[in-house]
Order: structure tokens, then sequence, then C-alpha cells
């Protein structure tokens, strides 16, 4: 008899522990064990007790941009004191609008719920995954966070995405091309109107409509293929131009296209700038890679270098080099001890190449005086 | 039913089970497994505000196995400050730097990974190609300052032109054998070129006595639609099933924990996972700016998968446990303004990132090299050059009354002394520059406030575009059209967005904000002086 009384007891108490231990929140445990929760458990001081109806993530879904998105969650008092909330943490695009007047807080009594509203307004294209949070006086659940998240597509649609064509170094004497598909999601019958080249001996743009294949592997329904062609120019260095292409979207009508690179000649260096961060004690062995055209043997003749920099040029026997192509590799040596300070300046080579007299490579390296 | 003695004692283990399970089940406290799933635990609000408290909760004591922690970032995608101008953003290296500096303070092993896109596509990017270069190096610099081991090698990087990318890595990154390598198993550079040996097919970090092997795969089919005459002359790009195999059998005999990060679609670091259940860890691509609130459990629980955001806002903590039955921990960790008290800690980042990388951009003139594009929207002639709110002022007075008593007409003073950043100087960057001045994007427009002092700050002619033409022939009905604009013409090609964005400015609301700056019918026309027009003359001596 006295083994069933423990074992009642046993029993009772076990099944009284497990809701004190489900009712823990996550914070307290962790994964070395339990750790009681500091505050008082089970009522025995009167407090706010959130219930929370339904999930606290919301998709929204696909959506064009610049929509607006709200979407509710319910909270419930299921204690038996007055429930506090307070605005808690957001992302940058979320808002609780209930606190969007300037309110530091409100009150739930025991019983009655609120509604928490998330407002999202949509600015970039893209997924979006947004989070806010409320406080509260609910000692087992001190913060609640919600989340949203979504998919929001411009109304003119590109690939690439965006319209902008940056062609890197391309030869001055030849025509590069780069294409381009356009659709609308929202506005399946999209016509263009008409494109404006900023400057029509610089770049030019021809239209069809996709091809099948091509609308299969983009997956769009419909929609034109752009094919955006940067002229051949005497002119040499940085370009920047402009396509305006005008639709009938009615939310977004005009789509602009920028196409840029730099036209060079037949040698093309990279990097830009050779730049390098050392110390005096270390020095730095630093490298160029220049690219030829059109002829097999060049000569390269150091002409200026920044003081205190060694410099060579050696062909590279790189494996594969087309046979249109040599390329050449230009180091740079600052020497060990080198005074601290900023070296900055050309490094400037004549060739015997017919159509490039000189070439300029600038160094900007600084040189710290310790590690 | 007959009760036996035994009966009890077998409910009450029962009974002990079903407890000992639940407790099991909430003990872990790791959310569900599912990304999809966001649910986050409860936190307390001390813990959020006091960046010390960031994973105190983990057990560190000796016996616990804790050998240390992998910290993973990645698509910073050329946010290395906080993601904009606004307040409360998140994000930025020193922030980073930070919270590495205090968990080693803490006498933590720390081993630093990168899964790469570093730098913002030149098309998003308002700080120009030359700025998006000089933030690459910059960043390269901080990740070494930081004692990252490995950075993923991604197309989204190439982009700056894989001959730049390469001889950045060649010339930025030490020789050092524990120094940061870029990673990439189914990338050979070309021999010859020198830069062969900054691109590892892995590498190996010690976190403790855990000897962690990192690899990383980037996608061939983008690879294959990078725009670069040059790119397959200086690498080649292969399938990943076909250059894991040797990586990871080489990394399975020399350590004991294997991560592989992937620069390609979601979808293929699952296939990859699936295919390679070796691997520890994948870090996978995100398409959105936070990192997931808990690892995708793959292959049986041998392999999670995490992705750890977009903008550098969140960095992912991998705790090592080798040896013990819960072997790895995973933590999101938002960079936010809590962690700036401690800015101290890093202070070689805060003064690379701030003052060194500003102090760059003015040496190299980013400013005065921008490529600078024609105006081409409406119908403003290609030819019209910019001329300065003062000279509209000649015509329009109380129209510029108006403007000069709004935000726009003092855009510029905060580039001078930013006061939310130690009053740094922003004059030369590109990024802040093209939003708080006039036509910077454009030919004729700002270049540096020596050059252009007239175009300093917001003007007429963000809006109404270059007003040469129409300063110089006002009667001229066409040029008038050109440069008249409607609030249909700014609210539906979303024009005020390009810089009141969502970095910037995620409240911005267009009803709202409109009636503050239109100005219809506030001049009078009747004098002849305004039907003149202005020549090139007087326009600049105006003062």
């Amino acid at each position: 008899m006295t083994r069933w009384i423990l074992l009642i007891v046993g029993v009772v108490l076990v099944s009284a522990a497990i809701p004190v231990l489900l009712s823990l929140p996550p914070s307290e445990v962790n994964g070395n064990g339990v750790a009681f929760p500091t505050g008082s458990v089970g009522g025995s001081k009167p407090a706010g007790k959130v219930y929370l109806k339904g999930e606290p993530t919301y998709n929204f879904g696909r959506h064009a941009i610049h929509w607006k998105g709200e979407q509710k969650f319910t909270i419930k008092n299921v204690g038996d004191a007055p429930l506090k909330l307070l605005p808690g943490s957001k992302s940058c695009m979320c808002t609780v609008a209930n606190f969007e007047n300037g309110e530091r807080d409100f009150t739930v009594p025991p019983g009655e719920s609120t509604e928490i509203t998330l407002t999202f307004n949509t600015k970039d294209a893209g997924k979006f995954d947004q989070r806010a949070s409320v406080q509260t006086s609910d000692p087992d659940q001190p913060e609640i966070f919600f989340s949203i998240r979504g998919e929001v597509f411009p109304a003119l649609v590109t690939n690439p995405d965006p319209p902008v064509f940056d062609f890197g170094s391309i030869p001055n004497d030849k025509p590069t091309e780069g294409r381009m598909a356009l659709t609308s999601y929202d506005h399946t019958d999209l016509k263009i109107l008409e494109s404006i080249p900023s400057n029509p001996q610089q770049v030019g743009l021809e239209i069809k409509p996709l091809s099948d294949e091509e609308k299969s592997h983009l997956k769009y329904q419909d929609g034109y293929r752009l094919d955006v062609r940067v002229l051949p120019s005497p002119e040499l260095g940085t370009f920047a131009e402009t396509i305006t292409v005008k639709t009938d979207h009615p939310s977004e009508s005009e789509l602009v296209i920028q196409v840029r690179g730099k036209r060079t000649g037949a040698i093309v260096i990279f990097p830009e700038v050779v730049r390098a961060q050392t110390t005096s004690s270390r020095g730095a062995n630093l490298s160029a890679v220049m690219s030829v055209r059109d002829q097999a043997d060049t000569t390269f003749e150091v002409v200026n270098q920044p003081q205190g920099v060694e410099v060579s040029v050696s062909k590279a026997e790189d494996a594969n080099t087309d046979s249109k192509v040599t390329r050449y590799r230009l180091a740079l040596k600052i020497p060990p001890g080198t005074p601290a300070g900023l070296i900055s300046g050309d490094v400037v080579l004549k060739t015997n190449h017919p159509s490039v007299q000189q070439v300029r490579v600038p160094l900007s390296a600084t040189i710290d005086a310790e590690e | 039913m007959r009760v036996t003695a035994t009966m009890p004692a077998l409910a009450a283990i029962l009974l002990s089970s079903a407890v000992l399970v639940v407790i099991g089940c909430g003990q872990s406290g790791t959310p569900s497994p599912k990304e999809t799933d966001l649910k986050p635990a409860a936190t307390n609000l001390s813990d959020k505000k006091d960046p010390r408290k960031l994973l105190a909760d983990w057990p560190t004591e000796p016996g616990s196995g804790f050998e240390g922690a992998l910290i993973i970032s990645g698509q910073m995608i050329g946010y290395h400050e906080p993601c904009g101008c606004s307040a409360s953003q998140k994000g930025g290296l020193v922030r980073r730097a930070t919270f590495v500096e205090m968990l080693r303070e803490r006498g933590w092993n720390l081993g630093l990974i990168d899964l790469g896109s570093l730098g913002q596509d030149e098309g998003k990017s308002r700080g120009g190609p030359t700025q998006t270069r000089l933030k690459y190096g910059t960043t390269l610099r901080a990740m070494q300052m930081m004692g990252y081991g490995a950075l993923g090698l991604s197309v989204d990087d190439l982009k700056l032109g894989t001959g730049e990318t390469m001889m950045q890595l060649e010339n930025t990154l030490s020789e050092d054998a524990t120094s940061l390598k870029a990673v990439a198993a189914n990338v050979t550079p070309t021999p010859g070129l020198g830069f062969e040996s900054k691109i590892r097919p892995s590498v190996q970090i010690s976190i403790g006595s855990t000897r962690v092997g990192v690899t990383a795969v980037i996608d061939p089919a983008a690879f294959a639609a990078l725009q670069d005459a040059d790119k397959d002359a200086l690498i080649t790009v292969q399938a990943p099933e076909l250059a894991l195999p040797s990586v990871l059998a080489d990394l399975e005999k020399a350590t004991t924990f294997q991560v592989l990060m992937v620069q390609g679609p979601a979808e293929m670091a699952r296939s990859l996972a699936e295919q390679f259940p070796g691997f520890d860890l994948i870090v996978a691509t995100s398409a959105y700016t936070d990192a997931v609130v808990a690892p995708d459990v793959l292959n049986k629980g041998k392999t999670w998968l995490v992705s750890v955001g977009r903008k550098g806002m969140n960095l992912g903590v991998i705790g090592l446990y080798p040896g013990t039955q819960e072997p790895m921990r995973y933590k999101r960790v938002e960079l936010n303004e809590n962690l700036d008290p401690l800015r101290s800690m890093a202070q070689n980042v805060y003064s690379l990132i701030g003052d060194d990388f500003q102090k760059l951009l003015k040496e190299t003139d980013v400013l005065g090299t921008f490529p600078k594009r024609p105006y081409a929207l409406f119908d403003t002639p290609t030819d019209a050059t910019y001329v300065g709110a003062e000279s509209c002022k000649q015509c329009h007075p109380n129209t510029f009354s108006k403007w000069a008593n709004t935000k726009h007409a003092l855009a510029y003073a905060p580039l001078i002394n930013d006061p939310r950043d130690d009053g740094r100087n922003r004059e030369h960057d590109a990024a802040c520059i093209s939003c708080h001045t006039t036509g910077f994007e454009y030919a004729g427009g700002f270049v540096s406030l020596e050059r252009t002092p007239q175009l300093k700050g917001n003007q007429c002619e963000n809006c109404h575009g270059p007003g040469s033409r129409h300063s110089a022939e006002p009667d001229d009905l066409a040029l008038r059209r050109a440069v008249k604009r409607t609030s249909d013409d700014f609210d539906r090609n979303h024009r005020c967005i390009s810089c009141h964005d969502e970095d910037n400015d995620p409240k911005f609301d267009f009803a709202k904000y409109w009636p503050q700056v239109i100005h219809n019918k506030l001049d009078d026309y009747s004098s002849p002086a305004v039907h003149k027009g202005l020549t090139p003359a007087t326009a600049a001596a105006t003062p």
C-alpha cells in the first residue's frame, strides 16, 4: 500500500512538473540541461500572458515592386493581469503599425486580444525576409518575433539585371556586342515604343521578339531580345553611354540601359592600378599582366619608374594564350628597407608595337614603418 | 485485469521517459531545422542589448568539449559599412571585426571563412568602377587584418574583370601559409601568369586541436555567362562534381571537419551536399538579407547546410564540440549598433575602412575619373549641361527660396562632417556624392567641390534635368516642356527612389514628401528680363 501511495505521489509530482517544464522560455534552456527561470512560474504572482494565434511568420508570395503589404497577428492575454506591449526591434523595411504614431506602449486587459499589424513597403526587387518584434510584460515570453517574407519583381524585368553592360576592356577597332532580354510579369503584352541611344555613333540597339527557345530558357511568357552593340571608335579610354527604351508599361515606362567600358588599343593591362600596403622591413613583390594583340614579339623599355621601385618585364609562358594575344608579366619590386611613406607614380614603358608607342601602369603603395 | 507489483514501476518508468523526451526535445535550443521555418526562439532583451552576452550561453568551460568556433560570412556585395546611411542599419566590417575580437578576448579559438561576393555589381554600385575595385582591395586587407583563412572565389567578384580580380588577389594576399587564401576547387588559374599560388583548391585551418578543411566551388554556368573577353585565357572552370572527389579525399585524410562553400544557386549547394556527404558543413548563397535561424540538416544529420544572408548584416557561428553528443552548435549573429560601444577593439579595421579608404578615394580622384553618361531622360537635349541653382534663381526666385529651405538644398553638409560617423569627411566617396550633389552621374554634372562648387547639394536640375539649353532659350516651348515635371513623372517611374531607397530611406513615402517639395506657379514671368535668357557667360557670372 505504501508503495502505491508513493507511486501516486510520484506521478502527481511528475505530472505537475510537465507543464512547468513546457512553459520554460527557450532562452532558459541550453544544451547542458534545463535551467529553471529566475522569475515566478505557475501563477504565484499575477502576470499578463501571451497567447499568439497562429504562426508568427507569413509569406506574402510574389508581388510587383512598390506594392505595400500588411499582415495582422493576433495576441491574446491569457494571463491574470494586464499585458503590456512595447516596440521591439525591426528590420529596415518592416513597420509595426501599432507604434507608428508615437505610442510607447499599450496594454491588453486579461482575456482580451489585440492585433499587431506589420506593414511592408517594397522598394527593391528580389526576395525579402523581414522581421519585427514586440516586447511584452509576460515573464515567460519577453519578446515575440514576427517575420514576413516574399518576393518582389520589377515592372520591367531584364536579364541581366540590372540593365547594365560593363564590357570592361574592349578593342577600339572592332564592334563589341552584348545581349539582353526584357519582359514584364504584370503587363504581358508589353510593347516597346522606341529606343533612344545617347550617342548613335557610339552605341546601337536591335530589338527582336524572343524566340520560343529563348523564352523557354528564360522562363518568360513573352518578351524581347535587345542586342546592344558598341561601335568601333578611334577614341581610346573609358566610355559611358545609355540607351533609353520607352515602353507602354503603365507603372514604369522607361528602361535606361547603361553601356560602359574602356576602349583599349592593342595592349590591355590589369590591374587598373597596382596597389600595395606593406611594411618597410617586408617590402613587396607586385605584378601586372599586359595582353598584347596583333604582334607576337613586343619589346618594352622602361622609360620611367617611381623612385626606389625595381621594374622588369618578361614574356608569360601561359598555356592558354591564343595565337592572337601574347601576354607579358610586369614585375614591380619594392625592396625591403624602403623607407616608410607613399610611393605613387606611373611606370612608363616604351614599346615597339606599331599602334601603341608607350603604356602607363599606375602604382600606389603605402609603406608602413612597422607591423 | 490483474495489477502486478511490477506495473506501477513500469508506469513510472514510462511516464518518466515521456518527461525526459519532452525535456530532451526542448533542450536543444535549436529551432526547426528547416530554413523555411523562421520561428526564432525568444531571447532576453538584455542579451540583445549587451553584445558581451552574445553566445554566452554556449558551454565553454573545461570538460564541455568546446574547441572554438568557425565564423562564417559571405555575400557582402559591397556593404563594407552598414547597409545605407539611415539610422539603425545593420552590418559593416568594423562591427564584424569587433565581434571577432570580442570572442578572441574571451580566449576562443576562431577560424574565419567567407563565401565570397565581396564586391557590389558595378551596375548596382553608385561608386562606379574604380571605387568598386578599390573597395574590393580594401576589403581583402580588412579580412587579412581580422585573420580570415579562406575566401571563396565568386563570379560576382570576377565581374570586376577576371584579370583585375586575379591581380588584386596576387598583389594583396600575403604569401604566409596561415594567411587568407582564395579558395576554389574547380578553378584552375592559367600557369605562368603569376597568380596561380593565390587560388587554392582547399585550405586547412586550426581551431583548437580541430583541423578544419575548407574548399569552395563556383557555378560554371555563371562563369560562362560572365561578360569578359579575357576570362577563358586566365582561368579554367570545371564542373564541381569532377573537382570535388579528389579535394574531399585529400581533406578527409588531413582534417577532421570538412567545409564546402558553394558559390552558385542554393539548389546547387543542396545537390552537392547530397552527392558529397563527407562534408560536415555546406555554406550556400542566400537570396535573403538575414542568415538562417537554424541549419538545414541533411544526410541523416551528418551534414549541416547554412546560408548567412546578404549585405554582411549577419554572421553564422558554428561552435565545435568534437566527440560530444552535440558536436556542432549554430547561432546567427546580427551585426547591429549594440556592438558599436566596443568598437575600440577593432581600431585597425576601423581606421582602414573609415579613414584610409576615404583617403584612398581622394588620392585616386575617384570623383574626377567617374564615367559620366549623357542625361537621357525625358526629352532633354543630350548636349544640355548643368548650370546650378543660382542660375535658375535669376528667373525663378520664389521657387529658389522654397527649395533653399528644404533638406535637398542642405544635402552636401553631412558629407563634410557626418554627425553619425565621428564627423568623418566623405566628400570623395562617389557612392555618397551621387545622392548629395547635382548631376554627378551625368556629363556636365558635379565633379568635386573645387571644380563644380555651384552643383553641391540636391538642386533643381536633379529633377528637371540639365538646364543650359532652357536657361539660354527660355521661350523655346520644346525646351520648356523638356524641363517640366509632374508628380506622375516621378511617382510613375519611381525616380525619387534612386536615392530614397531601401538602404538609405526605408520609410520614404512619395505621397507624404511630394507636398513638401512641390512648387507650382510661385513666380511671375511678366518681366522682359526673364525672357532674355542666360548666356553661358551670364550664367557663370551669377554668384
